[in-house]
């Protein structure tokens, strides 16, 4: 059993169903990250699993004990909040003892964790200072600070990085993960950065509309996508929808004339309707004179080369209608004209089958 | 460099000036007479003198409803901060039935003519038992005085971030312990500037307070039935000391206010 566990958990605002029978394990020491757009469940299933929220049906286990009744403060959980709700009349010291008060630990035990705490995330100098007299990252690490120097079963953060600026978000992030590494503590995570959840966890939970649409390591949502919707929203890639044509073992997609060979998983029948997703990445354009490779080959025009410092990227208008991004390195080729004739291709490795 | 001459600036200066004469002239009036030796209110007055407070000092009549001014003061203020605060926090924090409704209906009672007021409550507390009296001249205060506690403080808690609370709950503290160590630090100012405007409200109240009293008079019903006997200096020598104490607490409300938003 993991550390936490949620069984069959649905929570229902009036008679909007916020999350839909969610069922999850989280290991022990493990960075989970909740990840999807706006409104898909990840902050209510995060402040479920705090007691902010009571599921409407469904259990939540902590560390083994079921605790879906109880109230936050009965949960062996702290909370790093979105707005870091920082106590503005205290001090930074009265506000990271303020849990280990609650716990009437002796004074000079409180003293020494608290002490030792704000030197691990470097903030020692100013615990004499009040919230309001601190920048936003310095108010981040009291934040952290407060929540881990209870030593919770669970670190909850709500988007913790949301305010700050992306240089301070990139160097927090990396802060953080080593934070949790070093303590080995679980940290359950929520944001709607997908950059910011594959660099940090272990293990991502996409969600979408209320569900776990896939829960993976992050090369395994990047790669291996389940669902058209976790390929579209986990970065950027091209998306063609057409029909299946096999021929014994070997699997094609129908795209307007065109055969592009695929290599699904399973064995699939002809006139299914399935998607393919193509990393941008995967793809290189070549102009179209002669020199016609293995794998996929499609015919299109140049619609537009855009310079982006690393790369070069391309957008190709496919004779049969879609279009289809490339980014290459600067070196493999030149700006190509708008209306250069083309032809796109890619391993049929990389690209992934998925339901239409 | 020659300050030019600027029309509007000389404009808007003028209407505030003759806005604050408007106001604080009559005032001025009063506590300079307040000095006068002789019994008639003329300019140039012949001398200085504090006769008229000496005199003050021996009327037992007026002495006795200050004191009943201030009782009355103290405890209807009590009661708009008893009941006015959980008010305040069941509006800013909870959601149950009618809530919207008793949002909009919260201030009628100041928004209401005093004498509105009175007289409804001349009629309905005889129903409930309570006789006119000083009891009910203190209900009819603590009132309207929920109104001036529940909206200032609900005020307040609608600026202060929930999480605040939610943060507390989950480092382990109980509600109750959240209320004292989170958020009452934080409404704090609310509540005492609302003391001092309950305060200062009650003390100067006379519609409401005219219909209820039985024989007890309150301060401004004594100084009104003074009057009747025509301007004596002694009103003016008693207006000076209120004066002078609203001004007091008007700072000190201000001074506390200003030191929260530091």
């Amino acid at each position: 059993m993991g550390i936490v566990e949620l069984r069959k958990v649905v929570k229902r605002f009036g008679d909007v169903e916020v999350v839909k029978s969610l069922d999850l394990s989280i290991e022990k020491g493990e960075f989970l990250t909740f990840l999807g757009p706006s409104g898909c469940g990840k902050t209510t299933t995060l402040r479920m699993i705090g007691g902010f929220e009571m599921p409407t049906s469904g259990e939540i286990y902590l560390d083994g004990r079921e605790v879906s009744a109880l109230p936050p403060y009965k949960r062996d959980v702290n909370t790093v909040f979105q707005s870091y709700a920082l106590f503005p009349h205290m001090s930074v010291r009265q506000n990271v003892a303020y849990g280990l008060e609650q716990k009437r630990l002796p004074k000079a035990e409180i003293e020494r964790k608290v002490t030792e705490v704000l030197a691990m995330v470097r903030m020692d100098t100013f615990a004499a200072r009040k919230p309001r007299e601190l920048s936003g990252g310095q108010q981040q690490r009291v934040a952290v600070a407060r929540a881990i120097v209870n030593g919770p079963t669970v670190l909850l953060l709500d988007e913790p990085l949301g305010a700050l600026d992306l240089k301070l978000r990139k160097e927090m992030q990396f802060e953080l993960k080593s934070l949790q590494r070093k303590l080995g503590m679980t940290f359950v995570y929520v944001t709607h950065d997908q950059e910011e959840a594959l660099t940090m966890s272990d293990r991502v939970a996409v969600m979408n509309g209320g569900r776990i649409e896939q829960i993976d390591a992050p090369v395994a949502i990047y790669n291996r996508p389940k669902t058209r919707f976790v390929a579209d929203f986990i970065g950027e890639t091209n998306l063609l929808a057409g029909e299946v044509h096999r021929e014994g073992s070997a699997h094609a997609l129908s795209l307007g004339g065109a055969r592009i060979p695929i290599e699904p998983d399973a064995v699939l029948e002809s006139g299914r309707g399935i998607s393919l997703s193509v990393r941008p990445e995967m793809v290189t354009v070549r102009k179209a004179e002669g020199h016609e490779s293995e794998g996929v080959v499609l015919p299109g025009t140049v619609e537009e080369t855009v310079f982006v410092g690393s790369v070069w990227k391309t957008v190709v208008r496919l004779k049969s209608g879609e279009r289809v991004v490339a980014t290459e390195p600067p070196a493999t080729h030149g700006e190509l004209e708008q209306g250069t004739s083309v032809v796109v291709g890619w391993n049929p490795k990389s690209a992934v089958v998925l339901e239409a | 460099m020659k300050r030019r001459f600027d029309l509007p600036t000389f404009l808007v200066g003028s209407a505030a000036a003759f806005v604050l004469a408007f106001i604080y002239l009559p005032m001025v009036v009063v506590v300079v007479y307040s000095f006068n030796p002789d019994a008639v209110n003329v300019f140039p007055m012949r001398g200085f003198s504090l006769r008229w407070y000496r005199m003050l000092l021996d009327d037992e009549q007026l002495l006795a409803a200050l004191r009943i001014s201030l009782l009355v003061a103290l405890g209807g203020t009590s009661i708009g901060l008893l009941l006015g605060v959980p008010g305040a926090i069941a509006l800013a924090r909870h959601d149950f039935p009618g809530k919207r409704f008793l949002e909009r209906i919260v201030l009628l009672p100041l928004t209401l003519p005093g004498i509105v007021t009175g007289v409804a409550m001349l009629s309905f507390f005889p129903l409930i038992g309570v006789p006119v009296s000083l009891l009910a001249v203190l209900i009819g205060h603590g009132t309207f005085l929920i109104a001036i506690t529940l909206t200032q403080v609900y005020a307040r808690l609608r600026r202060l971030d929930p999480s605040l609370e939610e943060a507390s709950a989950d480092l382990g503290a109980p509600p109750i312990t959240t209320f004292f160590k989170v958020v009452l630090p934080n409404i704090k100012t609310a509540i005492i500037g609302s003391a001092l405007l309950s305060f200062t409200l009650s003390l100067d109240e006379i519609p409401v307070t005219f219909f209820l009293i039985a024989g007890d008079n309150t301060l401004p019903i004594q100084i009104w039935a003074m009057m009747r006997r025509g301007i004596s200096p002694e009103v003016n020598a008693i207006s000076t000391l209120v004066f002078a104490g609203s001004i007091g607490l008007i700072l000190l409300g201000t001074a506390l206010g200003g030191r929260d938003k530091e």
